[in-house]
């Protein structure tokens, strides 16, 4: 049996973890909120842009669109934006949204693809290191930021959109955590860029039939050109706010395991700890008495 | 007929406004241009300038847009912009603060995206003063 000190050191280590863990659930929990809040604001504002170019891209004709909203005719080149969290600690957050990266730039690399990575978030660049590290051209931590503002994402979006002007790629996804709850993420893959995706592309169409006539001031080749630079800042915008909140609900829950699971320990090792104080003094008894005996 | 309409005026932070109001004057790309309730279908650039909220004639609130989009649709305006504040509170020195700023970023780097990213936005705080002041 464990020596009693060894016992005893070991309880008030993973107490002063416990305390560590609950501290951290704490802060995380507050932290929530806010990310929360702004995440959620900001959502209005995505849903908003996205009708406006469904309703604008449905009325124009779209092989004569610019290519940054049909498409070019090959798509060689590939654009992975990953967006994941500076720091670790938080669950299976950061690896549910790499496994889903991962996942796409397999496929596309299979298809005969060219990938490029961008890193937003120090995580995702760890991750990928590894595999596909010659792969990654750009990545940016975030928290050199003091808070994540539209600016920031504002400064990403005008870096992407000029490596598109310079044709260095044709394609572009976002890859981030979309805050459903405190409890449940969902890691999310989205095209940015050309504006339509083909996929989809079809089954919009029948649902828009009976949709009301917009005029445009300036014309809607106008409008679109403008808007598409805008939705590219505003989805890396989102991305990144749903992710800030999906990253401290993840490790809000992770933290309250963490707690937990330290409670259970903590109560084994003290039984333990218990049974071999009392098992010293049995024999200690024992071997007083059985002294005593033979005099 | 109602006589009011709903005006969200909202930028990726925050919804800034969310109500009924008489009459909103939107600076539009090709001119200002009033919505009042029942108009016609419309999705405008906005240029850089004043949008005037009017309850009972009378002028309620006013922003400064800097660039965005104007939808009306369903007798609703809606007005999306990444520049958009209330002009009472506008300081000329944060501006004048925010200009010098990003001539010091400018200077530091050396990247085209970034140079190109920080003029964008000292033309943009150069039109705020122009316009506001």
């Amino acid at each position: 049996m464990a020596n009693l000190k060894d016992l005893r050191d070991r309880i008030n280590s993973v107490q002063s973890t416990k305390k560590i863990t609950s501290a951290m659930k704490l802060v995380a929990g507050a932290r929530l909120k806010k990310a929360q809040t702004e995440a959620e604001s900001s959502r209005s504002y995505v849903n908003k842009m996205q009708t406006i170019i469904d309703n604008v891209t449905s009325n124009i004709n779209i092989d004569s669109a610019p290519e940054i909203i049909r498409g070019k005719e090959n798509d060689k080149t590939h654009l992975i934006v990953l967006m994941t969290s500076d720091r670790g600690l938080c669950g299976g957050f950061n690896t549910a949204i790499t496994k889903l990266a991962k996942k796409k730039i397999k496929n596309l690399l299979n298809a005969g693809k060219i990938v490029k990575i961008f890193c937003i978030g120090k995580k995702g660049l760890d991750h990928l290191k590894r595999e596909f590290n010659e792969l990654i051209i750009d990545s940016t931590p975030i928290s050199t930021q003091k808070k994540i503002d539209y600016e920031f994402a504002a400064k990403i979006s005008n870096k992407i959109l000029l490596m598109y002007q310079n044709e260095e790629f044709d394609v572009a996804h976002t890859v981030f955590s979309l805050f459903k709850s405190a409890i449940k993420q969902e890691a999310q893959l989205k095209q940015i860029i050309p504006v339509l995706d083909p996929d989809k592309n079809i089954s919009k169409k029948d649902e828009k039939q009976d949709n009301s006539i917009y005029e445009y001031e300036p014309e809607e080749e106008e409008v679109l050109k403008n808007l598409v630079p805008q939705n590219v800042a505003i989805q890396i915008f989102s991305g990144l706010l749903e992710n800030a909140a999906g990253e401290q609900g993840a490790r809000m829950t992770a933290m309250d395991n963490a707690t937990r699971n330290a409670g259970e320990l903590i109560d084994t090792l003290r039984l333990n700890y218990n049974r071999s104080r009392q098992a010293q003094i049995t024999k200690e008894l024992i071997e007083v008495i059985s002294g005593a005996e033979a005099v | 007929m109602e006589k009011t309409f709903l005006f969200e005026l909202i930028t990726p932070n925050k919804n800034l406004v969310s109500g009924e109001f008489d009459m909103v004057v939107v600076p539009g790309e090709e001119g200002d241009f009033g919505v009042l309730p029942h108009h016609s279908n419309l999705i405008s650039q906005i240029r850089p300038g004043l949008l005037n909220t009017y309850k009972n004639d009378k002028i309620d609130k006013s922003f400064f847009l800097y660039s965005g989009f104007a939808e009306v649709s369903d007798n609703k305006l809606i007005v999306l912009s990444e520049t958009a504040f209330d002009i009472n509170e506008f300081k000329l020195n944060t501006y004048k603060d925010i200009i010098s700023k990003y001539e010091k970023l400018k200077n530091k780097t050396k990247t085209e995206s970034e140079i190109l990213f920080f003029e964008k936005k000292i033309k943009e705080a150069n039109t705020i003063i122009e316009i506001l002041n």
